[in-house]
């Protein structure tokens, strides 16, 4: 079993979202992390809160294309969970929601959705999904995720034209809401708080 | 709330900025005064959001899986030191029976051990996290059947649905139903989910064994050896026992 990887095995394994090179780190920095913050008059809690915060926000910056590591990986995990512990120390809020979706607010800032429904439309949104076949799931996350061109999703799943790409993805995000509609939670997203 | 063809092609539209300024005016009209237009345009736009950070939500679900599993690791370890001048006892009051054959029951009896968990979901971004807190809230005060109806509650597509067919089977060993127990964690073995694939194996090699299948329990020990994991020691011991 291996027990140590070199920093581009742990990049690369990052990106290609390998559970066990995940699980090293957790488990590597579980208790650093836990030291760190326990000194620094935080609890157990917070501190894997401030892990699992850490390793996403890692996560959220080696998944760009141009991401390069300019130091060893220590270093560089190292001043993102003290950065992250600074930040959350003196800001209250910590859902993990607020980096995923910062901006959970229209763009006045007024709150237009509770966090709990974010969340819950998210995972119910994330179920559905995997839900979706005849290419759905292809032209969603290339138009989206990828932020590919009709163009590029036309020629790649073999779409006539980038007209025919774009009907497609409609119709596509189209179903999708429908099979929100019919989660058996999604009463609890339309219901009054 | 409807579900318009024409209008998800508008909100897109819009969302794009494909819409002219007239256009654009009008669509912005029609949110301050449709309520299902307002609604519908919150869910569009929550979809494309989470589709576009559809891979930083499964790393997240990952972390928050290996989060749950090393709870349950820490108190078994936490317990194995409280107890270990006991054990010290027990292992010397064992060895007086060394030539004595354990009975199945025996075996299972010396070696389970129920899982004592404390769970937490602060920071949790998941609404299943909260059904498998409350699952296992439930175990532990022994209220079995609870227990079970809300780890039925996790979606079958849900990144912790292997999570909840897991804590249901150690659920149903404490109810004595074995056979399902069985059939639960080979699920979780198929599913190679790594966080808890030892454990599953471990458990339902213990579940045979009450179910008297001997062979397919043996299967799992030798399992557990070949593949050099923690429950090693204890797979060996157990395998020595039954030859």
């Amino acid at each position: 079993m291996v027990t140590s990887y070199s920093d581009r095995e742990i990049v690369k394994g990052l990106r290609e979202h390998n559970n066990g090179i995940i699980k090293h780190l957790y488990n590597k920095y579980h208790l650093i992390v836990q030291d760190y913050i326990l000194n620094n008059s935080g609890n157990k809690t917070i501190a894997e809160d401030i892990l699992q915060e850490s390793m996403i926000k890692v996560y959220k910056e080696i998944r760009k294309s141009d991401f390069e590591l300019k130091c060893s990986f220590d270093s560089y995990f190292t001043s993102i969970y003290k950065n992250t512990w600074k930040r959350n120390s003196r800001n209250s809020s910590n859902s993990l929601i607020y980096d995923l979706f910062p901006e959970t607010a229209d763009d006045s800032g007024k709150e237009i959705v509770s966090k709990k429904k974010q969340m819950l439309l998210i995972q119910i949104t994330m179920d559905q999904f995997k839900l979706l076949k005849n290419g759905c799931k292809e032209t969603l996350e290339m138009f989206y995720l990828e932020n590919a061109s009709m163009e590029e999703i036309a020629s790649q799943l073999n779409y006539k034209n980038q007209q025919i790409a774009k009907n497609k993805r409609y119709r596509c995000l189209w179903y999708l809401k429908s099979l929100i509609m019919k989660h058996k939670l999604y009463k609890q997203f339309t219901d009054e708080e | 709330m409807k579900n318009n063809f024409e209008q998800t092609i508008l909100i897109e539209k819009y969302l794009d900025s494909e819409l002219s300024e007239s256009e654009m005016k009008n669509f912005e009209k029609q949110l301050e005064t449709d309520v299902d237009l307002y609604n519908e345009y919150i869910i569009q736009r929550s979809i494309r959001r989470t589709i576009a950070n559809k891979d930083i939500i499964e790393f997240s679900n990952k972390l928050q899986e290996i989060r749950i599993h090393n709870k349950k690791r820490k108190y078994n370890v936490i317990k194995l030191f409280s107890y270990s001048s006991v054990a010290s006892l027990i292992i010397i009051f064992c060895c007086l029976y060394i030539f004595e054959k354990q009975s199945n029951e025996q075996l299972y009896n010396s070696y389970y051990k129920k899982f004592e968990p404390d769970i937490v979901t602060r920071g949790s971004s998941q609404y299943e996290d909260t059904y498998i807190s409350k699952g296992i809230f439930e175990y532990r005060k022994g209220n079995y059947k609870k227990a079970l109806q809300y780890f039925n509650e996790v979606s079958d597509t849900s990144d912790l649905s292997c999570a909840a067919i897991y804590f249901s089977a150690l659920t149903y060993m404490e109810l004595k139903d074995f056979k399902n127990a069985s059939l639960l964690l080979t699920k979780v073995e198929e599913s190679k989910n790594i966080i808890f694939y030892d454990d599953a194996f471990w458990y339902n090699g213990l579940s045979l064994l009450m179910c008297n299948n001997i062979e397919e329990a043996k299967k799992r020990f030798k399992q557990l050896i070949k593949d050099n994991t923690c429950y090693k020691i204890k797979a060996e011991e157990i395998i020595d026992e039954i030859n």
